[in-house]
């Protein structure tokens, strides 16, 4: 370098020409020579969505300052990056750009078509990642939706179910009626919204007497299936255990007594449909009542509906709300403040649909997650209560399966003959039972088979990111295992964090990684956390291309 | 934005410094330059192991922000505002050669070290610096972290250090106040103190004030200064005397014109008025302008300082 000739002034134009020279001097590469210690960061794989934003810029900078640290004391530093691909987002992308519904189109096209989309969103967020001096190791990218990656998420599976932590059952899930699939838990988010409590009356069968109900979901009338009350709630006691005719539809249900009844709420007498909401299903779960399927999977009313079927959920509400007020068995309505579940990613309000799904067994698992939680350290350690008070707030299991296209396939088929549930063994693997069939016979004898169309929760593959950076399934993964650093956003402590540490230790019998450092929301120059909706998003190409990278860094 | 004004600065430095340390290097006689450092240079050292230690801590324990801000403090503040400026007179080549080679051997290591702290958070700017610098074709990205020589770091050092960096700033505070060219050349200073500890200090300080602030003839002394203050002017208040003495206003104004201003004022203050002819004068018809004189009768500037004993006296 000359040094006669020093610029005026810092040229923050030619940043890119050291990230150049760095990537060809090899600077970040991982060695595993076991000369130095070894120091693992289990990154997060973002979402491709196409561009890195602000949330994204701080995340790695956490990550990037704790690697080169690291670098210059002497350790071996394990920077991966990953890509989660598969999900809900790109397939509506899809939809979007080629103006189509995913049902319109064949399976493989359209998921060819989701995964053309992702490839060109990961190479422009890797440039922008490169451009801001990052420091990875990018001979150990790892993709979701590649063959090699699908593997082991359906060796995960296979593995979990033969420890009996995954069952297929028929079980009330949350499902969008928008995206047509279900979704966890952890993907339903609560917004308060304003409706009316509707006061019908249930008049006795056998008797002059009649009960008020109050309502939010009369449109869920041809699906009630009992009635209930407080048994200390003196307003009902004589009543309690007769039969009552519900409105419309004339079925003949019970008045039924539960403590969990709030007697100060409405009338203190509510009507149990399938589904309202979660406590409904405990109760037709305690009482083994019957289940009456009133909502279809597109959100649209079904033939018990009677003259109501084929309206969707809307239309039915407020024609059945005019028709009991006309035939005065509305007697009156109030505003009231509700907090109603939506789908995280398309904001529908999610309905609870009974479906045969697939299941990780997570009930039995809480105290397990609890201990190898604690078996961590967590940076701020408030973030570990989130996870616990998470963790106890579990009273259903995972639904792991969803009915899309874009994910990794349940590697499950189904014998024609027998039905039984018949596996491929971990060398065939990857597998897409849609279109592939079993290498064997099922054990009746028979040849045919009805591969599972249901495909995997996209947090099926980033939960074990930790096992596949350390080279999971090679048996040497446990040099690089458990994973030193975990670096993540505090949004993500219900899906990733949990997910991670459940499946991790089931799978290797360790924790995932040693410690936790969890990091905040960025800030926008208005002091309001950064979000699209309130416009006080900076976009980190404007500030890198007129100030620089390591302008932006600092 | 402040983090591109902070990189600006940094290197506008490191390109002053570079002129003076690019063909330096240190040799085998490190142990002899730390013995012969001046109280400025041990300064400056002391605060920059300090610094390593704290920012060491600070990324352990991922405060991020803590390392940044401290950083930043120390390149901006002490080292460019206050160490280059003060050592900016050593580096010419009429300086003596020890006091050349320990403010060179002080340079490159304050700048090496800080770019090392800086270079996870801004890779690209101390790599383009740390090229220039080391002529072994290493990236700054394989060097070794900081390490913290504890036998540099010292309490008194540094007290002795922020003591001369005080001074200095009052006197150049005093010449961009009075309008002067920082570079300007004071005839004399003579920095007074009671304190016995304070004014060894300024004693073992003596050559970088003197050299810093381009000071003629410099003296530290116990005590105070020796000074007076005197009316060296007597403007009349024309907008009271013309209205008031009419007619008689020439006369009012011949008078203070031609008699020595001190001896108007004392007498004033004395007898609360004067006569001129059958003329009352009192203080209300005229403003005075002072200056302070010292015992030689020599007009100088006296500087206070609010939370130390030290009086800074300047004739120039």
């Amino acid at each position: 370098m000359t040094d006669n000739n020093i610029p005026k002034d810092y040229d923050h134009e030619s940043e890119g020409e050291w990230q150049d020279n760095w990537q060809k001097k090899g600077l970040y590469k991982f060695i595993g020579d076991g000369n130095r210690p070894s120091y693992i960061i289990d990154t997060p794989p973002p979402y491709p969505t196409g561009s890195i934003h602000m949330g994204h810029v701080l995340n790695w900078l956490y990550m990037d300052l704790i690697a080169r640290f690291k670098r210059m004391n002497g350790y071996d530093v394990l920077f991966p990056q990953g890509w989660d691909c598969h999900g809900l987002p790109t397939e509506v992308k899809v939809e979007e750009t080629h103006h189509i519904k995913k049902s319109d189109v064949d399976r493989e096209e359209f998921r060819r078509m989701c995964i053309d989309l992702t490839r060109v969103n990961i190479d422009m967020m890797k440039t922008q990642m490169q451009s801001l001096g990052f420091s990875q190791d990018w001979s150990r990218e790892f993709v979701t939706m590649t063959p090699e990656y699908k593997l082991k998420t359906q060796l995960s599976f296979l593995e979990m179910y033969n420890k009996g932590l995954i069952y297929q059952a028929v079980h009330p899930v949350n499902w969008c009626p928008r995206c047509e699939t279900a979704i966890a838990f952890a993907e339903v988010e609560y917004h308060e919204n304003e409706t009316y409590l509707n006061y019908l009356e249930f008049p006795e069968v056998d008797g002059p007497g009649k009960v008020s109900i109050a309502t939010t979901r009369p449109e869920l009338l041809s699906a009630c299936v009992a009635v209930t009350v407080h048994p200390d709630d003196e307003r009902y006691q004589d009543i309690a255990g007769k039969y009552l005719e519900v409105p419309i539809y004339n079925r003949k249900v019970k008045l039924i007594t539960d403590s969990d009844v709030d007697p100060e709420f409405g009338t203190g007498a509510v009507m149990i449909c399938t589904f309202g909401d979660k406590t409904d299903v405990s109760w037709v779960k305690r009482y083994e009542l019957d289940i009456i399927e009133a909502i279809d999977e597109k959100g649209t009313m079904k033939e018990i509906a009677g003259e109501y079927a084929g309206c969707t959920i809307k239309e039915c509400k407020e024609r059945i709300i005019a028709d009991l007020k006309t035939s005065e068995l509305l007697v009156k309505q109030e505003k009231l403040g509700q907090n109603v579940g939506l789908c995280w990613r398309c904001k529908t309000p999610i309905e609870i649909l009974v479906k045969k799904q697939w299941f990780v067994a997570v009930n039995q698992l809480t105290d397990l997650i609890k201990d190898t939680a604690n078996d961590m350290t967590w940076k701020p350690e408030h973030m570990k209560t989130r996870l616990d008070n998470w963790t106890d707030s579990m009273d259903w299991d995972w639904c792991i399966s969803r009915q899309r296209i874009f994910a990794t396939p349940i590697p499950v088929w189904y014998c024609k003959e027998c039905g039984e549930i018949h596996l491929p063994d971990a060398s065939d693997l990857p597998v897409d039972p849609s279109q592939d069939q079993p290498r064997n016979a099922c054990n009746c004898g028979c040849n045919d088979f009805i591969g599972e169309v249901d495909v995997l929760d996209t947090w099926m593959d980033s939960s074990i990111t930790p096992m596949v950076i350390a080279g999971w399934p090679n048996v040497d993964y446990l040099d690089r295992y458990p994973t030193n650093l975990r670096q993540q956003g505090h949004d993500i402590i219900r899906t990733w964090a949990f997910y991670t540490i459940l499946r991790c230790k089931i799978l290797t019998g360790l924790k995932p990684f040693q410690e936790v450092v969890v990091n905040g929301m960025v800030f926008g120059d208005d002091g309001h956390k950064m979000s699209k909706s309130r416009g006080n998003v900076i976009a980190p190409e404007e500030v890198i291309s007129k100030y620089g990278a390591d302008a932006l860094r600092l | 934005m402040h983090s591109y004004k902070f990189l600006r600065k940094y290197w506008n430095a490191f390109r002053f410094i570079n002129i003076h340390i690019k063909d330096y290097h240190i040799g085998k006689n490190e142990k002899m330059i730390l013995q012969d450092l001046n109280p400025l240079d041990q300064w400056i050292l002391s605060k920059l192991n300090r610094l390593v230690r704290d920012v060491t801590i600070a990324m352990e324990t991922y405060n991020f922000a803590d390392a940044r801000v401290k950083i930043q403090s120390f390149i901006w503040h002490d080292f460019c505002d206050e160490y280059i400026e003060a050592v900016k007179y050593r580096l010419y080549n009429d300086s003596d050669a020890s006091s050349q080679e320990t403010v060179k051997y002080t340079l490159r290591q304050v700048i090496i070290t800080s770019l090392k702290l800086l270079s996870p958070l801004t890779p690209h700017f101390t790599e383009s610096v740390y090229q220039y610098l080391n002529k072994e074709m290493v990236s700054i990205h394989e060097t070794n972290w900081p390490k913290v020589e504890e036998n540099l770091i010292n309490e008194e050092v540094e007290e002795r250090g922020e003591l001369g960096v005080k001074v200095i700033g009052d006197i150049r505070r005093f010449k961009s106040a009075t309008g002067m060219p920082l570079n300007t050349m004071l005839k004399q200073v003579i920095i007074y103190t009671h304190s016995e500890g304070l004014h060894l200090q300024l004693n073992r300080l003596y050559n970088d004030i003197k050299g810093t602030m381009r000071i003629n003839d410099l003296k530290v002394e116990m005590g105070q200064p020796n000074i007076m203050e005197k009316v060296v002017e007597i403007i009349p208040r024309k907008d009271k005397i013309g209205p008031y003495f009419r007619g008689n206003a020439p006369k009012i104004l011949n008078y203070l014109e031609s008699h020595d201003p001190q001896i108007i004022v004392d007498a004033l203050n004395k007898y609360g008025e004067i006569l001129i002819d059958d003329l009352k004068l009192t203080s209300d018809y005229i403003k005075t302008r002072k200056e302070i004189i010292s015992s030689t009768g020599e007009k100088v500037d006296i500087l206070y300082s609010d939370d130390i004993d030290v009086v800074i006296e300047i004739i120039n």
